[in-house]
């Protein structure tokens, strides 16, 4: 498989399933954007271009997964909190549940494992 | 942070707040105020002043613009990008009024002298909402078609009643000029 493949299937698997990371990440607490970015995005295999996060976030702030708070951060400026609401909880609880049932059955067909 | 390095980070915002200009707006701001800070939270946490290679390091992690556009828009319903816009509400009012105007022209052919001015008046109004026309646009155009037609014809009526009110009256006899020598 190439790089591009590899790309392609990456960027493919990371669609559905990054919202519900960034979720999973706000899980311990409030956090900002470069925070979530450096904290999802190592190894680039979740966040390939750190950009790409923002309009996920404004997606869940609109849908009411998380709401947004600006705070004065150490240098002065103010800096945007993303929370995590109810809704957002649980969402997560439901995509985690069905995340463990979808990886395992996936395991079980790439292992030649009877479903 | 380096003189240039402000250029670099707007350049960089003008062009993905161009990209996204089929966005809704306060989506738009909403995502490239949120990239600003994070260039300004990536900057500020250097231990040292930003020079033009830390700006160019932190873009590039951000990614291309238009990796965050096809962010947006993988959020976007199946239609994106966007077809031409739908018609306005109002354009098909503006489509029906276009038609009266014109058959309105059609009937005027039999008032000889305001028939005309009400006509061109008309003409004028279509062929503005035709040009102007987003959707209905062959109504638009053959609604000003008619009026156009019904304006040439009038006025071909005119230079006939014209012509022949100042001809000869009927079974005058024209007679030849006398002219009178001088001198």
């Amino acid at each position: 498989m190439g790089s591009n493949d590899r790309a392609l299937l990456l960027a493919n698997l990371r669609r559905g399933a990054l919202e519900y990371c960034v979720l999973a990440y706000l899980r311990n607490g409030p956090s900002y954007g470069l925070d979530i970015a450096r904290g999802l995005g190592a190894g680039a295999v979740l966040i390939e271009s750190e950009g790409t996060l923002y309009p996920l976030l404004s997606r869940l702030r609109k849908g009411g997964l998380v709401t947004t708070e600006l705070r004065e951060a150490s240098g002065g400026a103010a800096r945007r909190y993303y929370d995590l609401t109810d809704l957002g909880r649980s969402q997560l609880e439901t995509f985690t549940d069905t995340w463990q049932e979808f990886t395992s059955s996936v395991n079980s067909i790439l292992m030649g494992e009877p479903l | 942070m380096t003189r240039t390095a402000p250029r670099a980070v707007e350049s960089y915002l003008d062009h993905l707040r161009v990209l996204l200009s089929g966005a809704d707006p306060a989506d738009r701001e909403d995502i490239v105020s949120s990239v600003r800070e994070h260039i300004e939270d990536s900057l500020a946490q250097l231990d040292h002043p930003a020079t033009d290679s830390d700006v160019d390091q932190v873009l590039t992690h951000l990614g291309p613009a238009e990796d965050v556009v096809a962010s947006w828009a993988d959020g976007m319903p199946a239609t994106w990008p966007p077809g031409p816009p739908a018609p306005a509400p109002g354009s098909l009012l503006w489509a029906v009024a276009c038609v009266l105007l014109a058959v309105l022209s059609v009937m005027a052919l039999a008032v000889p002298l305001v028939g005309p001015v009400f006509q061109l008046v008309a003409l004028a109004i279509t062929v503005i909402a035709a040009r102007r026309a987003v959707g209905h646009r062959g109504v638009h155009i053959a609604a000003a078609a008619l009026t156009a037609v019904s304006l040439i014809l009038s006025l071909v009526v005119l230079l006939f009643l014209t012509a022949a009110s100042d001809g000869p009256a009927d079974g005058e006899v024209p007679t030849p000029t006398s002219v009178s020598s001088i001198g």
